[in-house]
């Protein structure tokens, strides 16, 4: 590849929603395209300004642009412009789009969170319609779904996604990389308005206090307030050991998850379905999330068609004290949704002790008032 | 006599229900128990 060219998006026969887009700067010539799209008649000159424009914001004069669109939003082609113009140039300006203030809605401490949908943070066209599947969460990750070298591009387009999509009032995720990149994810995806950040194979309560004084700092220089919660994930048997310390690191964290696909490879042991390989780091880590008074999260299910497979690992999540789960499909959504949900016997128990508390409450209230008379 | 976290389970649970649309919020007007 020319040292004056870069490469950035997805192309082929079974992408959607994306774009491959070829970036050569130039001495001379001005801005030539090259425009492969089957919309071409309908957004081809709107797509050709797009460009023309974000390179003018680079100070980009001369350069050949090949784009070939699978039908990409303007929020994609952006992300992957400017992914391609700061691989070649390393400059540091962001091309913004907008950010309709309907998007920027906060989240409670103690909200349900049921169900959390991972998306791979580089690919569009899972996140467009994310928001119709009424997840509780919708996660952007830039961890383990995106390839090493792809990871400075999908950044920019889960920036951009945050700011252009409507997630319809499921909490806006963003799972971070581990390390300094992990704070480079915080510094371009904060002011974004995350309401809360996931912290892959998190195993002491350093990494926690690390995240949280980041994102304080982000958030006071940004002069945002929304609140940012935290959910570390324990995917380490050291992970497991440290858990109680982890849930108390900081008072932002709202939620423990498990991530059993890595802890199993760090302990060595082969997941299986019944799951009794990590009953004792289930019940650490639910018992620990109790005690610091966060909810407990169970590790995703694995197998997308295994409808009845994933109810019966919902029913035991829910017997073991989680108060929620991980989804990679939609599908999988409405399953866990109602697994977790009160069954009828709770609901008609729980009913009846609170009307006898309410009751002897207006007895103790009627024998305290006539005590005074 | 009534445990407290018994009492907290219940009002957590209700919560959720009624939160779900499981349980009408009305509901203890409705209820005999208290007629």
């Amino acid at each position: 590849m020319d040292s004056n060219c870069a490469v950035t998006g997805n192309s082929g026969p079974r992408i959607r929603s994306d774009c491959r887009l070829s970036l050569c700067l130039k001495n001379e010539g001005g801005i030539t395209f090259d425009l492969k799209s089957k919309v071409e008649t309908l957004y081809g000159e709107s797509i050709r300004n797009l460009c023309s424009e974000m390179l003018g914001c680079f100070g980009i004069a001369n350069a050949h642009l090949e784009i070939d669109d699978s039908g990409a939003l303007p929020f994609v082609i952006m992300a992957r412009l400017e992914a391609a113009v700061k691989k070649l140039t390393g400059i540091r300006i962001d091309f913004l789009p907008d950010f309709p203030e309907e998007y920027k809605y906060s989240t409670l401490r103690d909200r349900f969170r049921f169900s959390r949908l991972y998306l791979p943070g580089n690919n569009p066209s899972l996140m467009i319609n994310a928001g119709l599947h009424s997840a509780d969460g919708i996660i952007l990750d830039l961890e383990d779904s995106v390839a090493p070298v792809r990871k400075d591009e999908a950044r920019l387009l889960v920036r951009n996604a945050l700011r252009q999509l409507d997630f319809r009032g499921a909490e806006r995720m963003v799972r971070i990389n581990q390390g300094e990149r992990g704070m480079d994810d915080l510094d371009a995806l904060i002011p974004q308005n995350v309401n809360l950040v996931l912290i892959p194979k998190c195993e002491n309560p350093e990494n926690v206090r690390e995240v949280a004084e980041r994102i304080r700092n982000i958030l006071a220089e940004s002069g945002l307030t929304n609140p940012v919660y935290l959910m570390p994930i324990i995917e380490s048997a050291l992970g497991v050991e440290l858990a109680f310390d982890i849930a108390r690191a900081d008072e932002s964290v709202v939620a423990m998850a498990v991530g059993l696909e890595d802890l199993t490879a760090d302990m060595g042991v082969r997941r299986t379905r019944e799951g009794n390989e990590t009953l004792y780091a289930r019940n650490r880590i639910v018992n620990a999330a109790k005690a610091a008074g966060i909810q407990p999260i169970d590790s995703v299910f694995p197998d997308v068609a295994d409808m009845e497979g994933l109810r019966n690992n919902v029913a035991v999540s829910k017997a073991l004290g989680f108060e929620g789960m991980g989804c990679i499909h939609p599908r999988q959504i409405a399953v866990i949704r109602q697994g977790f949900a009160p069954e009828t016997d709770e609901i008609e128990k729980s009913k009846k002790i609170v009307i006898l508390m309410r009751m002897l409450f207006q007895k103790a209230l009627a024998w305290l008032l006539s005590v005074q008379r | 006599m009534i445990d407290p976290p018994v009492v907290t389970r219940a009002l957590r649970t209700i919560d959720l229900a009624v939160k779900l649309g499981i349980l009408e919020p009305g509901w203890r007007d409705e209820s005999p128990a208290e007629a």
